[in-house]
């Protein structure tokens, strides 16, 4: 990856609620693509973006909101650090993890009936 | 086992009810984050890296076949089929939603479990000797946590204590508690005609290392409560609270002199000593009477140990111990797969587990501090049915201590502290060590996804810390750590390691040892404590 | 009797009024005996004069004027920050008719043993107050370690408190600074 490369960055937080991971999109919204984030460029518009976390938070919308730096490159968004790659790709080693059901696929089973 | 009577049922029911309270005034506003943290950390709720994490408690790791049948439904319905046991004897879900969590605390207070106190800064799962009331011992650890377990209970003078307090107890020589490694750690020994305690403060891991000091060698066990509740009060009054990284007791400890913190204790200790705390022998009978042995079979077992099935006879070897009661065996589940992931297991495992263990350990069921499960009680002729069961399962992997028995925290894969990834590490190990860890023997390796040291990588015979070095994943290896009666910090050896070279100098380690040992029987430990440093550094680092 | 100061209401219920110390919007912020009270006494800082007033000192003042203030007719009170020590003063503790124990952060708990001391220890029987960060969640702890009046500036637990509607786990494991049954049959409680 190119050091040389500018950086822009996106607003990221959890969302109160299920504590999943978000991005604060061009329509203000809270998604849970990176893909769909707002970029923002310039001191100014992360500003904006800071007070727009802050005031979500406030709110109860979501918690934790934090600037994440990211580079715009040919196949999208791609976060600077490691971690935050991670955190937005979710974890590394999850098709090793014994049982794993991705929440589409979940089944609701019924609440557990005292044994 | 303990069983609750009325009064925890219902104190169990009512923390239920106070944090579904606590976690509406938070989704109405009422609370803010800064002001619900601390409350949600009371009750075992972390905000990680993707979401939620709920830490269940598992007192002095020991459950039945009703809680871990609830466990795996809970996994199922709340979560995403998967749970983790941890290096304290708890079990985590990666997955649960906040709105969900007083439900799945009302679930588990129906059998018995909770989730109070497994992080915050307040005293955290007591936990014990794994082995408890099956190996050789002075006595059954657990009675004593269980009296510390309730003492501790939303404990209004300690829940706001500068930093996590924890708590370990063991009954036998053979330390498989990791006491040294403790803010408190307790010792069961005999004391007079009866039983008391050598206790260690200040002991742990994390950023400044450090052993615990015996600061009282003789403790009568009717003292237990109020000697604890001194240490906490000096600890409270006295701790640091200026700085997350000095605030806890081994901080204390190390900057006043153990002689100086032990007399402050002993001054508040004879002040109270006689008050209620002290505990009446009849109460201590009575809560050891829920631990007393199982309704053991004690017919003469018939010992066939059957050659033709290699990976059972290397089971056996590996993975079962002797028991204290004749014809019985100890075994050990391993939650180690070779190339998988150390600690998880699904809800299918779960439920296998729980019926293994009603069909053939008394009903009872064991986490250990290295991240595996045990059988404590299990009738020697029924071993191959249990291999069987467990082979079903995908939990029969015979690896027990061995080099694929590998401890990891989840790391950065989950962990919003962490650094650096652990669990990729701890399978690309594995895999490369698989062929020869019989051929290597006892060999515990730990690894930690940062300062924090969940992963006990200070006391792993080959310890693993990832650390962020310019933006990308680093690794520092250290050496000669134990955990055991011969706790001993382990030692850097230089310069750290990317991903891939961290498991080729793993490897180089392992072959340096395998050169150098006097035989077979010299583990990597004493060959480690016999030859020093030096070599392995050599392997690691002289030019090629 | 108001309670709430309507300008602070509007700020958001998020909004915490504890300012240890500093100017306190409510006049009726001390909760004891089940109700909000105006607070009887005034704090006078390092240098300000004392008034002819129920007045809390600071310990470090305390020591300075503590001959001076022999003479003095009106109540006194003791304000403690988290670390000060009171072994060296134990003689002195029974001339404060309160005794404030300070919580910058509703998180530092050093109060908390600092309070079962003067209670159990030092046979404290004035009136011990919680002052600083005093928040909904805490106060049934404070209770129990031997707080009986507390000083609240925060808006959401001003009206948790007014409403009744602070939940608490009444089983108590431990035993209460005054000796009350816990309700329950642990032997190392008292009130079995």
């Amino acid at each position: 990856m190119s050091k040389s490369a500018p950086t822009a960055s996106v607003l990221t937080a959890n969302r109160l609620g299920d504590g999943v991971v978000v991005f604060l999109d061009f329509q203000g919204a809270w998604s849970e693509v990176l893909a769909a984030a707002a970029v923002a460029r310039t001191p100014d518009e992360v500003r904006a973006l800071q007070d727009r976390g802050a005031h979500d938070a406030s709110r109860n919308l979501v918690v934790e909101p934090a600037i994440v730096e990211v580079r715009e490159t040919t196949s999208g968004l791609v976060p600077v650090r490691y971690r935050e790659r991670v955190r937005a790709a979710g974890p590394t080693i999850l098709a090793d993890v014994p049982g794993y059901v991705a929440p589409e696929t979940r089944e609701r089973t019924p609440h557990a009936e005292a044994a | 086992m303990y069983r609750y009577d009325e009064f925890d049922a219902e104190f169990v029911r009512q923390r239920v009810a106070q944090f579904r309270d606590q976690v509406n005034r938070r989704l109405s506003g009422e609370l803010s984050e800064d002001e619900f943290k601390p409350l949600r950390l009371m009750n075992g709720v972390y905000l990680q890296l993707h979401a939620y994490m709920l830490r269940i408690a598992i007192p002095y790791g020991t459950l039945n076949s009703r809680q871990m049948r609830r466990l795996a439904h809970i996994a199922r319905h709340y979560d995403r089929g998967t749970g983790h046991f941890t290096t304290r004897q708890n079990l985590q879900f990666n997955w649960p939603k906040l709105v969900d969590i007083p439900d799945i605390l009302e679930e588990l207070a129906e059998v018995e479990m909770h989730a109070i106190q497994t992080s915050g800064n307040c005293i955290r799962n007591v936990t014990a000797d794994h082995f408890a009331g099956a190996a050789d011992e002075v006595a059954d650890p657990r009675p004593y946590a269980e009296i510390i377990r309730q003492w501790s209970s939303l404990h209004p003078e300690f829940s706001f204590l500068p930093r996590k307090f924890k708590v370990a107890v063991t009954g036998a020589s053979r330390d498989r508690a990791a006491i040294q490694v403790h803010d408190i750690g307790l010792r069961l020994k005999r004391l007079g005609g009866g039983l008391g305690f050598a206790v260690y403060v200040g002991g742990g891991q994390g950023r400044t290392p450090i052993l615990a000091k015996l600061v009282r060698d003789n403790l009568p066990e009717a003292d237990l409560l109020s000697y604890l509740e001194a240490v906490l009060r000096i600890y409270n009054l006295h701790g640091r609270r200026d700085n997350k990284y000095k605030a806890r007791i081994k901080i204390l400890v190390h900057e006043i002199g153990a002689a100086a913190f032990a007399a402050q204790v002993e001054e508040e200790w004879q002040r109270i000593r006689d008050s209620v705390l002290k505990l009446p022998e009849a109460e201590i009978r009575r809560i050891q009477a829920y631990f007393a042995p199982p309704a053991f079979d004690t017919r003469p077992h018939k010992t066939s140990l059957d050659a033709s099935d290699r990976d059972f006879e290397r089971w056996v070897t590996r993975n079962t111990c002797t028991h204290r009661q004749p014809g019985y065996a100890i075994v050990t589940i391993s939650l180690k797969p070779i190339g998988g992931i150390p600690g998880d297991a699904s809800a299918a495992q779960m439920d296998a587990v729980a019926d293994i263990a009603e069909r053939y350990s008394h009903d009872e069921v064991r986490v250990s501090h290295e991240q595996n499960l045990v059988l404590p009680h299990v009738r020697i002729e029924h071993r191959r049915e249990v291999y069987a069961a467990l082979k079903a399962a995908r939990l029969a992997e015979g690896n027990a201590g061995l080099a694929t028995d590998i401890i990891a925290c989840p790391g950065l894969d989950y962990c919003a502290l962490a650094n650096a990834r652990s669990i990729p590490i701890a399978q690309r190990l594995s895999e490369r060590l698989a062929a020869r860890q019989h051929e290597i023997g006892e060999l515990k390796i730990k690894i930690s996804g940062c300062i924090n040291a969940c992963g006990h990588h200070h006391v792993g015979h080959i310890g693993i810390l990832g650390v962020e070095k310019r933006g990308e994943e680093h690794y520092q290896l250290l050496l000669g750590g134990s955990a055991a009666e011969d706790s001993a910090l382990a030692a850097i050896t230089g310069p750290g390691f990317g991903p891939e070279g961290i498991v080729d100098a793993v490897e180089k380690v392992v072959d340096r040892y395998l050169e150098l040992r006097a035989d077979a029987a010299e583990t990597f430990l004493a060959a480690y404590a016999r030859l020093g440093a030096a070599p392995f550094k050599e392997a690691l680092y002289a030019a090629a | 009797m108001p309670l709430l100061d309507v300008a602070s209401e509007a700020a958001g219920s998020n909004a915490s009024e504890a300012r240890p110390g500093g100017p306190h919007v409510f006049a009726d912020r001390v909760w004891r005996d089940g109700e909000f009270h105006r607070d009887a006494w005034v704090y006078a800082g390092e240098g300000e004069p004392l008034p002819d007033a129920p007045t809390i000192l600071s310990k470090s003042r305390w020591l300075a004027e503590r001959e001076r203030l022999r003479e003095r007719g009106a109540p006194l009170g003791l304000r403690l920050e988290p670390g000060e020590r009171v072994d060296d003063i134990a003689a002195d503790l029974v001339r404060f008719a309160l005794i404030a124990l300070v919580f910058p952060k509703f998180v530092d708990g050093w109060a908390f043993s600092l309070a079962r001391l003067l209670r159990d220890k030092y046979r404290y029987s004035g009136e011990l107050r919680a002052v600083g960060e005093v928040l909904a969640d805490q106060i049934p702890f404070m209770r129990r370690v031997g707080f009986d009046s507390f000083e609240v500036t925060h808006a959401p637990t001003r009206r948790a408190l007014a409403e009744g509607r602070i939940v608490e786990v009444s089983m108590h494991y431990q035993a209460a600074w005054d000796g009350a049954p816990a309700g329950g049959k642990r032997p190392w409680l008292p009130g079995r």
